[in-house]
């Protein structure tokens, strides 16, 4: 069996925790509780004969008061950065993030998820912007952990993308 | 030569003369190859030690790269070098070398001291936790008896603990690589989360209160149970255990990361979330699953508890009868003591049985019945009171009665030191008493006056010998333990006695009986029957003996014994009594 470290890394309030919620216990609060610190989570992923046991370290969102450090990254497999696509603030700070995650784990895969498609009307961060990250080499996911779009599909992706 | 007289200076003089510069500078470099700028470089070295030895540093490395490559050196050589020149360095002054490990040494021992002490303090709280305990009591009584070393027995019962669970993390990922768990724990599928958050939390703690990056996190405690992390340079191991860890443990985890890290040094740089390799060889972190387990409690089983209630109500019996005993005693003792003719003068216990020591007289009759009445049995309480002759008002009245035996007629009183008769009595009654009362202790005069004389018919002479019967029947006689000797006071009723038989044996109611004495010696079953039997025939034969002295006829004394125990009124053990008996001539 494989293990790998999966960081979840965005500004607050992007939907970092329901993303894992969602994907390790298929549920889905609308009840916002803030990540202290970090919280681990782990689920099995298949990918054709290979068991990839996935450790979710939920890292709590940055803001002006907490920054993420740079420790929690270390040793990870793959990263997700994670921008709330009605909220424009949270790119800049995925992005930042995203700078930070690869000094400290330079080998690790990346995939940027746009969440909260399910509100795609109200969406800040614009189609131009996302062309523009897919430009630069991310590999770039829209999902909704409320509707659970995509958010499978994302784990399997960077899973795909770590034992490469 | 050519040159003559010419000196060599004049002839190098001549010759630069006639070569120009150029020409010398041409012909220089065809000689040598070198132009001048080298030579004047070499000429440098030679003249100037400093820069040839910084020409030559920059070519040394090299040069034992090269003598490496070539095999002429070896690592055993310079090792050799190296040591010798410490040691030169060393001897000549330490000093030096000390200045040059400070900043290595200085850190080690700082951890290593600390770590020390940290284990000693360990120690010490292991200790004081247990200080005043009755458990700690219950070590320095083992250590005492036992004659162990009290530290010794402090550290076997202190040091009881468990690892149940121990996890070998990689330190970059936080990934467990392995966990070993003791056989009860059977659920473990939480260990990859509990391996990340452990490793989440040690990031932490780093990156937050780091002051030193030489300091890490070495323990977390939660609850009953603490986790001892041990670092190494590519991995961690993570040891839950409960209990009062010994210091030593640490120095188990070291050794097992360390050897992790020899044994998997290539998985372990290169780890890709692989873990197969780490599971299969998990004796190294098998080795960390240490337990002490302490003795455990036995159950009590039913039947100790029962003996020890029947032991506790033995011993709250037997404290009680220890109590009551001693009040019976004490009334007894103040009966005694109360009791006319006897003087107590101590009491003692030996072997268990309770000894009364005193002065008694006989007349006041047989105190052993005192000791019964009150519970006692005569092998438990023994009576050891020496025969006296008792002043007391009671006392002497009673012996005056025994001895002058007056009939129902005469009242008897008595008064300081005289003895008063009043009412009727014969002549015969009145010169006996006379004869004899005088001889009786305590009695000095003897006041007749109010007796009348003429009244009294003569008493019948078979009443008269009834009368001296019952008198004889009424002495008896103590002696001491094989003693058969009368004493003052004795003689004087031994005297009447012998007067009284005298007459007793002359009188025959009829034809076909004669009057024998049986002498009685009372002796007790206690001890050895045989021995006590046997002493008691003597004393009755003894005092036999003594009557034969007096002139009674042989024929008319019977020695015999009998014991205490079977006498319905018992008489004093070691006393002699008598008893008057008709018998066939024919049988004698």
């Amino acid at each position: 069996m494989i293990k790998k470290k999966v960081c979840m890394l965005g500004a607050f309030a992007v939907g970092k925790t329901s993303l894992v919620q969602r994907f390790v216990n298929s549920i889905f609060s609308v009840k916002y509780q803030t990540t202290i610190g970090v919280k681990i989570d782990q689920k099995m992923i298949s990918l054709g004969e290979t068991e990839v046991n996935l450790l979710l370290w939920d890292i709590h969102g940055e803001d002006d008061f907490q920054k993420v450090k740079a420790t929690y990254v270390m040793g990870a497999s793959g990263y997700f950065i994670v921008m709330d696509g009605t909220r424009n603030e949270t790119y800049q700070v995925g992005l930042e993030l995203e700078k930070l995650a690869r000094t400290a784990a330079p080998q690790a895969k990346c995939v940027i998820l746009i969440n909260k498609s399910d509100l795609i009307s109200d969406w800040e961060i614009t189609p131009g912007q996302i062309a523009r990250l897919m430009n630069d080499g991310f590999k770039v996911i829209q999902t909704s952990a409320k509707d659970n779009l995509a958010v499978e599909t994302a784990f399997t992706e960077l899973t795909r993308m770590m034992i490469k | 030569m050519i040159l003559g007289s010419m000196t060599e200076k004049d002839y190098k003089n001549n010759l630069y003369s006639s070569i120009s510069h150029g020409q010398l500078t041409e012909l220089r470099k065809a000689i040598t190859g070198l132009d001048s700028e080298d030579l004047q470089r070499l000429n440098r070295l030679i003249q100037d030690p400093e820069h040839f030895s910084v020409e030559i540093s920059q070519l040394l490395p090299l040069s034992i790269k090269k003598m490496f490559e070539r095999g002429e050196v070896d690592e055993e050589h310079l090792r050799k070098f190296v040591e010798q020149v410490l040691h030169q360095s060393v001897k000549s002054d330490p000093g030096v070398m000390a200045t040059i490990l400070f900043p290595i040494m200085m850190p080690a021992i700082r951890k290593a001291v600390a770590d020390d002490i940290k284990r000693m303090v360990e120690s010490l709280n292991t200790s004081l936790e247990h200080g005043f305990s009755p458990k700690r009591i219950g070590w320095r009584m083992q250590a005492l008896f036992s004659g162990r070393k009290y530290a010794e027995i402090v550290l076997s019962n202190a040091y009881v603990f468990k690892v149940s669970q121990v996890f070998l993390i990689h330190r970059t990922t936080g990934l467990l690589l392995n966990q070993v768990q003791e056989a009860e724990i059977k659920d473990a599928r939480d260990a990859d989360l509990v391996s990340s958050m452990l490793s989440a939390i040690k990031d932490f703690v780093q990156d937050s209160f780091r002051r030193d990056s030489e300091e890490n996190l070495d323990s977390i405690k939660v609850g009953n149970f603490n986790i001892w992390i041990e670092q190494g340079p590519y991995a961690i191991i993570a040891a839950i255990v409960e209990g009062n860890v010994p210091g030593s443990l640490r120095l188990i985890l070291k050794e097992a990361i360390e050897a992790i890290h020899v044994n998997f040094s290539y998985e372990l740089e290169h780890f890709q979330g692989n873990t197969e390799a780490f599971v299969l060889k998990d004796r190294f972190l098998r080795t960390c699953l240490l337990n002490e387990k302490k003795e455990a409690k036995k159950k009590k089983p039913l039947i100790i508890l029962i003996l020890a209630a029947l032991l506790l109500g033995v011993l709250g019996f037997w404290t009680y009868m220890q109590v009551e005993f001693k009040l019976r005693f004490n009334q007894m003792l103040d009966e005694l003591e109360a009791t006319k003719g006897v003087a107590v003068t101590g009491t003692e216990k030996e072997n268990g049985v309770y000894s009364i020591t005193g002065l008694y007289d006989p007349l006041v009759g047989n105190l052993n019945n005192v000791v019964k009445q009150h519970g006692f049995d005569l092998h438990d309480v023994k009576l050891n009171l020496e025969p006296m002759i008792s002043l007391d008002y009671d006392l002497v009245l009673l012996r005056a009665r025994r001895v002058l035996m007056p009939p129902e007629t005469i009242d008897l009183s008595l008064k300081r030191d005289t003895l008063i008769a009043e009412g009727a009595a014969n002549n015969e009654w009145l010169e006996r008493a006379a004869s004899l009362v005088l001889h009786l202790p305590g009695i000095y005069f003897f006041d007749i006056t109010k007796v009348n004389e003429e009244k009294i018919p003569q008493t019948p002479a078979r009443q008269q010998v009834e009368n001296r019967i019952l008198a004889i029947e009424n002495y008896y006689f103590v002696f001491k333990i094989n003693e058969v000797k009368l004493d003052s006071l004795q003689k004087i009723d031994f005297d009447i006695l012998i007067n009284e038989a005298k007459s007793v044996l002359n009188f025959r109611f009829d034809q076909d009986s004669v009057p024998v004495i049986e002498v009685y010696s009372h002796t007790s079953r206690n001890g050895q029957i045989d021995a006590n039997k046997n002493a008691a025939r003597l004393r009755a034969e003894k005092f036999v003996d003594l009557m034969l002295h007096e002139g009674l006829p042989i024929e008319t004394l019977v020695p015999k014994v009998i014991f205490v125990e079977d006498e319905k009124v018992p008489f004093p053990v070691r006393s002699v009594s008598f008893k008057v008996k008709y018998v066939n001539p024919a049988a004698l």
